[in-house]
């Protein structure tokens, strides 16, 4: 008997001792995560090229998805001015001033833009834990970094009044964040341009970086806007007068054609542009442009989406001139006028797009262009001054010339404006010339925003337009009782 | 002479008893079906005299005539017979329909079924198998009450969502735990039903806990066929279905919808776009049906094959199946070929060595589901394109979009439903060798190791003629995923019985899982030739840089079970499980499980046991924790994304890199399920009658959900552990052999299940939560923040505007109040602010139904049998939100808007042609999902031995099936089954947007003709 049961508890005793073998064995499971493909922010932003790719990714939210300046939201948003508008369903509430916190526009944007701020502030942030970076490649990284923010903030600020201000401290309790009031976040953008200005190079072999002019130019319009509403304060007239002067000694130049500025061929190479987004085909259209089709009449062989165009009252009154040519397209692809064919006169400006992939192409967003600093020079100097200097009217009057197809440094009685006007006619002639010369590109817009003429120009054809009309709807998803309000009217 | 006679007496007697003892001879057989049984015990009661019946249910027995012979064998009840004066007896054994001991496999072991605390329903394979398909999750539909089926797309590769007890995840998945031998994480589509020797599907704590962190969602076990100590049996399964579109969607003709866009273009002031000519000409017939045009019958079949059998040492079982089936929308069509060989071998009387495997080829060639635009689903271009345009242009190429009529981003559904070459291609296999070892009678223990493999590869073709293009329009791709998963599970497993009353039996488990997946994936555009497709991608003069993606998870776990019962009358059980797992967060790595469960068999007790009527009362009750684990790697880390590309020049890309816009968290960690159950198994008359119902309660804690942020911090999303949601509900199972006659027999089957599911609370005191801001785009503009979680409603709640009709004529001045002209939709300002905006929102619909049903029949007489299976949902809201695309104002293709708002036709709930904000959320889209189906009549024949005999067949059975025949509902959309938003190809996400349509694949009408042959 004894015998069997020692035999029996052997065999359990060597199964045992298999089993806990067994166990032993396999037991290397691995609890903590080392993700195998997956960078990690905590060991990121030390060298150079990861201070790069983390620009270029915050450049990527602003122009990405048809969320960013790569499509037509940021466009829609100003089409509460005369020279956009759009019928398509998900627009037409903007552009008959009549937009609500749910906006499609709104809320993308919106959240692409701060994006790109959230990964602005990181980078600013990690330039402390730099290795091996020289100076001055830090000085750019820094300068263009805190370009994109202010730039970021700036159209933030224009569109919604008081947004929150965030910092890479701050930025992960937003719930908490108060919203800032204007003068304060102008403030930021002021220091972020500052700062930029003595950082960045006066040129980089990628145009599409931000320059020492571009930070000048943005800073020169930032102090136009806060001379108008809300800021309203007036000495900044001069601010801007004296910064667009410095960048008029950069050497950028009006480009002798109109037409020619939107010639994808030439949009590398022209003198005129300071600050632009360029769409690029490269891996299957990754980082395409897409205002092409999108500004493109549906029919008469335009073959395009018909997302937006302009207004016929805008067309109407627009004065003849090569510049109109360039800037609308009135007769359709197969010989169609825009009346004939009974739709509104449709943008030239993003035709051209190079060459494209499906629905991706080589287009460009100029942000920034010579003759927007002219203008402001004259607008700034004539309202600081109190009568149109020399300068100015030299500085309009140029880009009068080059709209006519004349040479821009050759006087011309017929199109100059003289010393003889009145401080309120020469800047009524800048406001009308900034309408024409940058229709399309985000501009009338805050022009009429900035100088309260949102209810007169708009009652007419859209009698519910308030004053409450010049900020845009923040969108109702990110509205934070206590924290973040709504505009009122919304 | 009296001493003469004595002697006759004693030889008289002494011979009449050695004649006594004689040799008994008979057959065993089925009562219910006559078959003979092989293996049936027999004793001559009193002794240990005993035989056994052979194969053929023979069997030779010595015994008195004063002997009684004793008739026993597992699942029949035990007989008794006299001998008396026979020396042949045929003897038919009844089924125990109350099978007390039968043996029912639990997780982790066996327990005898009137030891069980759990609610487990033991699935009637039968019943599976009698309805032709090769997918088991198919077939479940309206079988297992609490078990809700769900046909998320009628596709030939459906997707199909399986949910045991409502719904309690968000984020986490709610697909239960599917075990096959022992082997977790398969696919139920990967079983056929007559591979299938037994189907448990787990449902309370008691069954579940041992599952741990992955059984919250309830467990399906399944055991497939090993094969039996008997002679080679060959099995033969096959079926062929046709398949027609049950529904088409309704939608305007060529004329109509000419007429329509004049309409609306004069209307809007523009030029009219279709002359009367060609309305004339759409009148005689001209223009194109989409749908009949993408649609065709589909014709699908199977053949199956079986061959199993075995010696005292060695049982296996081989079979072979093989799936063709051509989808409904051209261009479809899927294969598969699978096979799956068990063997077991018994090395000696302790020790068996078990190997099952399973292998599976497929190749599927999808229809693109809910995507828009040139690489778009033609479903979803069918009811988008223009009817007015022909298939072809003159020239031969497809019609483009455009030309004032459709959409411009809409293509020819003829060309997406054939040009585009999808071949998805997967290599499934499963090797489980497995040990069992029995140390001492009491004590045994089992290993398993198993190895999953799933291997796809997809191949993605776009040529240029859907646009009408060029060279530079052609796009491949080639996309490659390996997903491996190691599982070794090793249980001890100790049973004693004390004193003939008293049974112990104690489990001890250590399990451990890794998996590891890899992807990666190839592109290039701008082909120079169609020929090679995707074959060659050095051919594309684009390429795209190719990208790749490792992860791993691994979970460690240890379980243990005690389960005591005296006397067959009470039982206790109570489990407990350890988990770790890599995807939980570093401040909570480590979860505990626990679950006990009490039963008490009423009908052991004296007063009931010798009852006739009542064979089996037992009353059940647990209490348990299980888990949710269902997070994917990494998630509470923080992270960079890569291939933020942006390009400085127009030309190349610089590299970019963002942050991630999911926050990372430390604390993540899975979702508990605590669930209380109480139920009762009562058999009535022998089978005439049995019931059994449950009552659950369920609550998840620590929901995983997507908490949108607020995106001023760059942060879009993060997952946190947030909310309680609450299932309670009852299910109730009725079967009855109403008739049992010996020529006519009627069963009938009901189940019923109802569950309410309600949000009990968020995270911080907040009452409402929309689903992160990325997800919440359900893929339409325009329906943001429709997705919301709310405390005090259900899971799937969609919330919106209430619409209100359309503004007449004499409401002009208040429609202009709100900004809008009449014609205009008109929404309840809820708030009576003047505005119409997000604070207007209330809930518009419910995903989740109130109750389900499913009601089968069984009828046969003589050799014919018929089956009809009724299933019903009841209570469920759909969002049909490619409603908001079919009858858009100024492109739709609906019938609906040949009843658009004008002035002279003000009597209608569909906006004019020059309304505003009628592209919004609100509950113009929602309808009522509610349905009884018909869903399956399958009439059939065993054909009679007599011609089979010579063929050397034992049995064969034909039949006719016709399923979805008759639907009845009030859904206008393909089916009010479809569940699927665009963006969702997870069944895990199915379940948050539950109740969403957006073009999903129409369901069918089948008719089938099967055969199965036994050899």
């Amino acid at each position: 008997m004894m015998k069997i049961n020692i035999f029996k508890m052997k065999k359990a005793f060597i199964f045992l001792i298999l089993i806990c073998a067994s166990f032993g064995g396999c037991a290397d499971i691995e609890l903590n995560e080392t993700p195998p493909s997956l960078l990690s922010p905590n060991s990121f932003f030390t060298t150079e090229s990861e201070f790069q790719a983390a620009l270029a990714g915050t450049f990527r939210a602003l122009y990405t998805g048809y969320t960013g300046f790569d499509y037509g939201y940021p466009l829609i948003m100003t089409s509460g001015a005369e020279d956009v508008r759009s019928d398509a369903g998900i627009f037409r509430d903007m552009d008959r001033l009549s937009a609500n916190g749910s906006d499609q526009s709104v809320s993308n944007v919106w959240r692409q833009l701060y994006q790109s701020i959230s990964n602005a502030n990181t980078i600013i942030e990690n330039l402390n834990n730099a290795q091996d970076i020289s100076d001055q490649a830090l000085g750019e990284i820094e300068g263009q970094a805190k370009f994109i923010r202010a730039f970021s903030y700036f159209y933030l600020v224009r569109w919604f009044g008081e947004v929150q201000l965030t910092t890479f401290e701050n930025q992960g309790d937003v719930e908490n964040l108060r919203q800032s009031s204007v003068a304060e976040i102008y403030a930021s953008i002021i220091k972020n341009l500052k700062d930029a200005e003595t950082k960045l190079p006066d040129s980089f072999s990628d145009k599409g970086r931000p320059t020492k002019g571009a930070a000048k130019a943005l800073l020169a319009k930032v102090y136009l806007t806060m001379a108008g509403w809300p800021i309203e304060d007036a000495s900044n007239y001069k601010l801007a007068r004296d910064k667009a002067f410095e960048v008029m000694s950069l050497g950028y130049d009006l480009e002798p054609s109109f037409a020619d500025l939107w010639k994808e061929e030439n949009k590398l190479i022209n003198n005129e542009f300071i600050f632009t987004f360029y769409g690029s085909i490269a891996s299957n259209g990754d980082s395409g442009s897409h205002m092409h089709i999108a500004s493109r009449h549906w029919g008469n062989g335009e073959g395009g989406w018909g997302d937006f165009f302009s207004e016929d009252r805008f067309y109407n009154e627009f004065p003849d001139s090569p510049r109109k040519d360039a800037t609308f397209t009135s007769v359709f692809s197969d010989g169609t006028s825009w009346i004939d064919a009974a739709v509104q006169p449709h943008m030239a400006k993003y035709r051209d797009a190079g060459e494209t992939i499906a629905d991706d192409g080589q287009g460009f967003n100029v942000m920034l262009r010579y003759a927007d600093v002219l203008l402001i020079y004259a607008e700034a100097a004539n309202m600081a001054e109190g009568s149109p200097s020399a300068n100015a009217l030299e500085a309009i009057n140029k880009v009068r010339r080059r709209a006519m197809g004349l040479d821009v440094n050759t006087p011309n009685a017929s199109v100059d404006l003289t010393s003889a006007m009145s401080q309120q006619d020469f800047d009524e002639a800048v406001l009308d010339e900034r309408n024409w010369e940058l229709a399309f590109e985000l501009n009338r817009w805050f022009d009429l925003v900035r100088r309260k003429m949102v209810v007169e120009v708009n009652q007419g054809l859209h009698p519910n337009v308030t004053e409450q009309n010049r900020l845009l709807p923040k969108p109702s998803s990110q509205l934070i009782p206590g924290i973040l309000e709504q505009n009122s009217g919304y | 002479m009296k001493q003469k006679i004595n002697i006759v007496f004693l030889l008289l007697l002494i011979t009449s008893m050695s004649f006594a003892q004689q040799t008994i001879t008979g057959v065993v057989t089925s009562a219910g079906d006559s078959q003979p049984l092989p293996g049936v015990t027999i004793l001559l009661k009193g002794t240990t005299t005993g035989a056994t019946t052979d194969f053929d249910g023979n069997f030779s027995i010595e015994a008195p005539s004063s002997g009684v012979l004793v008739f026993s064998y597992i699942g029949f009840l035990t007989q008794e017979t006299a001998v008396k004066n026979q020396r042949k007896l045929n003897i038919a054994l009844q089924e125990d329909i109350s099978k007390l001991d039968e043996v029912i496999v639990v997780g982790y072991g066996t327990q005898k079924k009137s030891d069980i605390t759990g609610a487990v329903a033991s699935v009637k394979v039968s019943d599976l198998q009698s309805i032709p398909s090769s997918r088991v999750d198919e077939v479940l539909q309206g079988q297992v009450a609490g078990v809700q089926i769900n046909n998320n797309d009628a596709s030939p590769n459906a997707n199909v969502s399986v949910r045991i007890r409502g719904v309690s995840s968000i984020n986490g998945g709610n697909d239960p735990l599917v075990v096959i031998d022992g082997v977790q994480g398969n696919n139920l589509g990967d079983i056929h039903p007559n591979d299938i020797k037994s189907m448990e599907v787990l449902k309370d704590a008691s069954a579940t806990a041992i599952y741990g962190s992955r059984g919250a969602s309830g467990v399906i076990l399944i055991t497939t066929k090993k094969g039996k100590n008997k002679k080679p049996e060959l099995t033969y399964n096959t079926y062929t279905t046709i398949h027609e579109v049950r529904e088409k969607l309704d939608l305007l003709n060529a004329s109509q919808y000419a007429q329509y866009i004049n309409d609306n273009r004069q209307v809007r002031g523009l030029p009219l776009v279709f002359s009367d000519n060609q309305i004339q000409d759409f009148n005689n017939g001209g223009g194109t049906d989409w749908q009949d045009k993408i649609f065709r019958s589909g014709f699908s079949h199977n053949q199956h094959l079986n061959i199993s059998g075995g010696n005292e040492d060695v049982i296996y079982s081989i079979s072979g199946d093989f799936l063709e089936s051509k989808g409904i929308v051209t261009g479809s069509s899927f294969k598969k070929f699978s096979m799956r060989p068990n063997i077991s071998v018994n090395l000696s009387e302790k020790l068996k060595v078990n190997l099952n495997i399973f292998n599976s080829w497929s190749k599927d060639n999808p229809t693109l589901l809910n995507t828009r635009d040139r690489q778009g689903s033609p479903i979803f271009a069918s009811f988008r394109f223009s009817p007015t345009k022909s298939v072809f242009n003159s020239d031969g190429t497809y019609s483009q979009p455009g030309g004032g009529a459709g959409p411009n981003t809409e293509y020819n559904p003829v060309a997406l439903a054939l040009e585009p070459i999808r071949d998805n291609y997967s290599n499934r296999m499963t090797v489980n060798p497995s040990i069992e070892y029995k140390i001492t009678n009491e004590l045994k223990a089992t290993i398993s190791g198993s190895y999953q493999l799933i291997d796809d590869e997809n191949g993605f073709y776009y040529n240029e003629k859907i646009v009408n293009g060029s060279e530079s329009d052609r796009e491949a791709s080639i996309s490659n995923s390996k997903f491996i998963r190691y599982q070794n599970t090793n249980i001890l497993t100790y049973e004693k019985e004390f004193n003939e009353k008293h049974n112990l039996t104690l489990t001890g488990v250590y399990e451990q899982q890794i998996s590891k997946f890899n992807s990666s994936f190839a592109s290039a555009r701008d082909f120079l030739t169609n020929a090679v497709s995707y074959n060659n991608l050095e051919l594309g003069a684009v390429s795209s840089p190719p990208s790749s993606f490792r992860s791993e998870e691994s979970l460690e776990s240890f379980m243990g079970r005690l389960g005591y019962s005296y006397d067959g009358r009470y039982s206790v059980i109570f489990t407990g499980r350890s988990d770790a797992a890599s995807v939980f967060a570093e401040n909570n790595k480590h979860a505990f499980f626990p679950s006990v469960g009490v039963a008490w068999n009423i009908s052991k007790e004296k007063f009931l046991a010798d009852s006739n009527t009542i064979n089996n009362l037992k009353l059940r009750a647990s209490y348990g924790e299980v888990g949710n684990a269902a997070i994917k790697p990494y998630q509470s880390l923080a992270q960079l994304v890569t291939g933020s590309n942006f390009s400085f020049n127009g030309g190349a890309l610089t590299s970019g890199i963002n942050l991630s816009t999911q926050a990372p968290n430390p604390d993540l960690k899975w979702e508990t399920t605590e669930q209380l159950n109480f139920g009762f198994d009562l058999n009535m008359f022998n089978g005439g009658l049995s019931l059994t119902a449950d009552y659950y309660k369920k609550n998840t804690t620590d929901l995983l959900l997507e908490r949108a942020l607020k995106e001023a911090s760059g942060f879009q999303t993060q997952l946190v552990n947030a909310g309680e949601v609450e299932n309670k509900g009852f299910e109730i199972t009725l079967s009855s052999k109403f008739i049992n006659k010996r020529d006519f027999k009627w069963n009938t089957n009901v189940t019923f299940s109802k569950n309410e599911n309600e949000v009990l609370a968020l995270n911080g005191g907040e009452t409402s939560i929309a689903l992160s801001n990325s997800n919440s785009n359900i893929g339409l503009p325009g329906f943001n923040n429709a997705i919301w979680i709310d405390v005090g409603q259900p899971i799937g709640l969609i919330k919106g505007l209430e619409y209100a009709g359309v503004w007449k004529s004499d409401e002009s001045i208040l429609a202009g109040a709100y900004g809008v002209a009449p014609g205009s939709p008109k929404y309840i300002d809820q708030n009576n602010d003047g505005i119409i905006n997000n604070d207007d929102f209330v809930n518009i619909a419910n995903a989740l139904p109130n109750y389900t049903f499913g009601w089968n029949n069984t009828f046969s007489y003589k050799n014919f049998d018929l089956n009809v299976l009724v299933i019903g949902v009841q209570g469920n809201d759909v969002y049909n939100i490619a409603r908001s695309l079919i009858e858009s104002q100024d492109e739709g293709t609906g019938v609906n808007l040949l009843n658009a708002w004008t002035p002279t036709n003000e009597n209608t709930n569909v906006p004019g042609h020059n309304a505003i904000g009628d592209f919004r959320n609100s509950s113009r889209w929602v309808e009522d999902g509610s349905y009884i189906r018909i869903k399956n009549i399958t009439l059939g024949y065993n054909l009679s031995k007599t011609w089979l005999k010579p063929l050397g067949i034992s049995s064969a059975h034909i039949y006719l099936t016709g399923t979805n025949l008759l639907t009845f509902t009030d859904y206008t959309g393909f089916d009010p089954e479809s569940n699927n938003a665009a963006n969702v190809n997870t069944s895990s996400s199915t379940d948050s947007f539950a109740g969403v349509d957006l073009a999903s694949y129409p369901s069918q009408k089948k008719y089938t003709l099967g055969l199965d042959i036994k050899f």
